[in-house]
């Protein structure tokens, strides 16, 4: 078991292979050479650090991704990325408010899982599309800092791209 | 808690990449500034440039300190509206096809993710079979053709005007040169030697001769004279072992042909030209193009191993020169090179064999007849022409050069020989690669008028820089003619571009999509500007013909389920009225009484009849009776044999004489062949050397004459059987109009004439 530290003090026991869905933790646990010692995780709330155990959980028997191929120019071009091949736990487990996706995102991109990362990416990019501007202001509480002329020179720049 | 403006630049790239190019330009960017400032990241445009536009289309890299991937999308989006827009003109308004066709095609290759967009959109949808979604698809198709061969054309183009003879590779010209051809991606390039299987193969193969070169006379190796007098004379031996070797393998690979055969072998695909040389050069005096690429080929992999090689070209044949690293040390004197023959089976002659041939194919070793007194008359337009043998001032000089020739020079040559080649080829059969090959002949004409827009007006072309045989004597002055006479006649509401290269472009532009889509006037332009310039004018007719085939096969090619629309949509295209081109002829008179010897065909009028002799039979001519060629002998002229009636052929020895060979007036070339034994067209056997008059081939020899007259003065003796002649030289347009006239005379002619088919059988 690893025993993981959030930055509330809260102790996480987790079996290895579970902890082991993070590259951060794998690491660190070979570097100190101590399966049995606290790993502290500052940037880690407890309640994230919680949802994120639970997706290695669910995914510990996953098998591992392939190692990233080192591009050259003759590589086949990037494949386009695709956010509908999302499974139906996944789909449920990211059934969450804006800001938890996006601190589980940092945790995820932190810890270095990126199955979970790259869910969550897919999850707000799902969000994001089909949605107006004014929809994504109100979905994401941003704020329009942008003068009516701004906007409109932007429209006009991008004009091409309404009627492909 | 975070908002996504919090969130990391890098994180927020991320996530953009999974949503599309339009939410990013048309949400994203509009929500604030932050996230707009991200929107508009190079790395992320390069990201879906990447994965939406690159597979389909690659444009050079672009410089991000003046351009940025952003730019680049949103201009390519505006590309593929406009393409949207007008392919739906094209489908829908007929009257203005031209118009759109021609705009469609000066897009270029940015056209091509919309075009390709509309074909795969289609094939996915099967149950879509509306006429209008038919036809979509079937313009799309043919646009995505033509933007590739006019893309493949531009390419040949800029590689002949931008590289210098030192940088220019003719291997690489070959490989551009194909891809039009076989319809390959432009940009693919002179890099595409990967679609050549067999030249990977074969260098597969080859790889020992590479270490062995590289082992004993690479960078690295032990010096070559410092070697122990056996090591030396083992390393020769086994080092000519290798270059016989290349040779034979080549040859057995069937990438190089023995000119002893009868016929090209069949290589489709596997060589740079191979498709070319398989459709046009079957006959076996074509040689001299298949002898040139089998030279080029066997240098590019002689250079490949690692070996000095340059390609030599002479008059009617080509050699490879390699240096000897051998040399001076194993066989003292001239033996600082070799040259190998790779027509024979890499056959390897010597400097002083080499220099005996040199002086053969020059006219002064033997051949005799009445050509050989003009010889020396035409030794300067000789050396003109090919530099190889420029320093040559008599029969086997000593100061004879066996330099190489610029690659340049080579690719001229090729260039000269297609064109000479092409007319010779009249299989019906063969329709579809006869219109590619008569749409480049247009090409051809373009290469020659940019080599021409180097000279000042007026200014005649110089054999040294202008030895391609499309040229004849067209000037500057006569181009800039053509291109002022045709323009403000354009039925096309396009204007023409200032420079000389953007008109040319703009008129192949218009060949192109008339053939494709029988566009008259576009094509009634371009032929008005082409015709003066192009050598052969049955390209017009074999080509008209060979649109049409290739329209009807596109149509049969039609893989989608068979409806009632499909059904209107053919019968719409077969209903459609034809171009008519009409029937060009040549008129001339016959100098000397002889057999006309048809090629095609050939008619003429003996006494008040008028006769036609098909392809293959022979109908004796009286003097200065007038005679009439049809297109596709327009080019060779007529051959006259007086002493067999029959056609000529390679059993012919030198006891029979040609009589006379005049090219119509409407012909710049005015070659005539006079009293020359049968022998000289031939080679009897490919281990013989022949004798080779430069008088023969006159313009072959790089000389280019202004006037019909220069020519007579020069070769025909009899000069006043000539006079009836008009003194300027009659260009292509009159003749068609006096065609016109004449046709009809023709016609009632032979309409007299119905009961006497049988006149023109031989008689002697």
């Amino acid at each position: 078991m690893v025993t993981l530290v959030s930055n509330d003090n809260k102790k996480f026991e987790v079996p290895k292979d579970v902890a082991y869905k993070s590259v951060l933790i794998k690491n660190m646990v070979e570097d100190i050479g101590d399966e049995n010692a606290e790993i502290p995780l500052p940037r880690a709330q407890a309640s994230v650090l919680e949802k994120v155990i639970d997706y290695c959980t669910y995914h510990k028997d996953d098998p591992p991704l392939p190692a990233p191929v080192q591009k050259t120019q003759d590589d086949q071009p990037d494949r386009i990325r695709r956010t509908t091949d999302i499974i139906e736990w996944d789909y449920n487990f990211m059934n969450l408010e804006n800001p938890v996706i996006f601190e589980i995102m940092l945790l995820a991109n932190y810890l270095d899982i990126v199955p979970l990362f790259e869910l969550t990416c897919k999850t707000v990019a799902n969000k994001i599309k089909g949605k107006s501007p004014e929809q994504l202001r109100e979905i994401f509480g941003i704020e329009n800092d942008f003068t009516p002329e701004q906007l409109d020179e932007i429209r006009r720049e991008n004009e091409w791209a309404e009627d492909p | 808690m975070p908002g996504l403006a919090d969130l990391p630049r890098e994180i927020l790239l991320l996530i953009f990449a999974y949503t599309d190019p339009e939410t990013v330009l048309n949400s994203l960017s509009l929500v604030s500034k932050n996230i707009s400032t991200v929107s508009r990241d190079s790395l992320l445009w390069h990201k879906f440039l990447t994965q939406h536009i690159y597979p389909i289309i690659s444009f050079p890299a672009i410089d991000p300190a003046t351009k940025s991937y952003w730019e680049e999308y949103v201009y390519q989006l505006k590309v593929d509206a406009q393409t949207s827009s007008l392919l739906k003109k094209i489908v829908a308004d007929p009257d203005d096809r031209e118009k759109h066709v021609a705009a469609v095609s000066r897009l270029g290759l940015r056209a091509r993710p919309h075009l390709v967009r509309v074909l795969t959109a289609l094939e996915s949808s099967l149950t879509e079979t509306s006429s209008c979604v038919l036809r979509e698809k079937y313009y799309a198709r043919e646009l995505l053709i033509a933007i590739n061969q006019r893309h493949s054309v531009t390419n040949v183009l800029n590689m002949l005007s931008s590289s210098s003879s030192s940088t220019f590779d003719a291997f690489d010209f070959l490989m551009a040169f194909d891809s039009f051809y076989l319809n390959r991606s432009p940009e693919a390039g002179p890099s595409c030697e990967a679609s050549y299987p067999l030249i990977s193969t074969l260098k597969k193969k080859l790889l020992p001769f590479k270490k062995f070169w590289n082992s004993n006379f690479g960078p690295h190796a032990q010096p070559y004279d410092r070697l122990a007098d056996d090591d030396r004379e083992a390393i020769r031996n086994r080092f000519l072992d290798w270059v016989h070797s290349l040779g034979s393998i080549l040859f057995q690979s069937r990438l190089i042909n023995d000119i002893s055969r009868a016929r090209t072998r069949n290589i489709y695909g596997q060589a740079p030209q191979a498709y070319f040389l398989h459709c046009i050069l079957n006959h076996p005096h074509r040689f001299p193009a298949n002898s040139l690429i089998a030279s080029i080929i066997y240098c590019h992999f002689a250079k490949w191993i690692g070996l000095k090689a340059s390609v030599v070209v002479l008059e009617y044949d080509s050699y490879v020169r390699i240096e000897d690293p051998t040399k001076s040390v194993a066989l003292p004197g001239d033996t600082e090179c070799f040259f190998v023959d790779p027509n024979r089976q890499g056959k390897i002659r010597t400097p002083d064999e080499m220099r005996a041939i040199i002086s053969l194919a020059r006219g002064g070793g033997g051949g005799g007849g009445g050509g050989a007194g003009l010889g020396s008359g035409l030794g300067a337009g000789l050396g003109g022409g090919s530099t190889t043998i420029t320093t040559a001032t008599g029969v086997g000089s000593a100061h004879t050069s066996l330099d190489p020739s610029p690659s340049r020079l080579v690719v001229d040559m090729f260039l000269r020989h297609f064109t000479d080649g092409y007319p010779m080829h009249h299989d019906s059969g063969r329709t579809s690669a006869i219109m590619l090959m008569g749409v480049m002949m247009f090409s051809f004409v373009a290469i020659a008028a940019r080599k021409y827009s180097k000279l000042p007006p007026g200014v005649p072309a110089n054999p040294e820089t202008n030895n391609t045989r499309v040229l004849r004597s067209t000037t500057r002055a006569l181009l800039d003619q053509c291109i002022v006479a045709c323009a403000p006649q354009s039925p096309l509401a396009i204007s023409i571009p200032p420079s000389l290269d953007e008109r040319l472009t703009h008129l192949y532009t218009m060949a192109m999509s008339s053939i494709v889509y029988k566009i008259p006037c576009a094509l009634t332009l371009a032929y008005d500007f082409l015709f003066p310039l192009v050598p052969a004018a049955l390209v017009t007719d074999d080509t008209k013909r060979a649109a049409a085939a290739k329209l009807r096969q596109q149509l049969d090619l039609q893989t989608l389920p068979f409806t009632e629309q499909d059904y209107e949509f053919r019968r719409s295209f077969s209903a459609r009225p034809k171009y008519h081109i009409g029937q060009i002829h040549y008129i001339d008179r016959a100098a000397v009484c002889g057999v006309i010897v048809g090629w095609s065909y050939v008619s003429h009028i003996a006494g008040r009849n008028y006769r036609t002799a098909p392809a293959g039979t022979a109908s004796p001519v009286e003097p200065q009776s007038p005679v009439q060629g049809g297109v596709s002998a327009h080019d060779r002229g007529m051959d006259v044999n007086t002493s067999r009636h029959r056609r000529l052929s390679a059993d012919d020895t030198a006891a029979s004489l040609i009589q006379y060979v005049v090219l119509p007036a409407s012909s710049a070339s005015g070659v005539l062949r006079v009293l020359e034994p049968a022998i000289n067209l031939w080679r009897p056997s490919h281990s013989e050397l022949i004798a080779l008059n430069p008088a023969f081939f006159g313009l072959d020899v790089g000389r280019f004459f202004d006037r019909y007259d220069d020519t007579r003065s020069l070769f025909v003796p009899g000069m006043e059987l000539l006079k009836h002649y008009p003194e300027e030289r009659v260009y292509f347009k009159d003749m068609v109009n006096n065609d016109d006239d004449k046709n009809e005379n023709d016609e009632n002619d032979n309409n007299d004439n119905n009961d006497n088919d049988d006149d023109y059988a031989i008689t002697e």
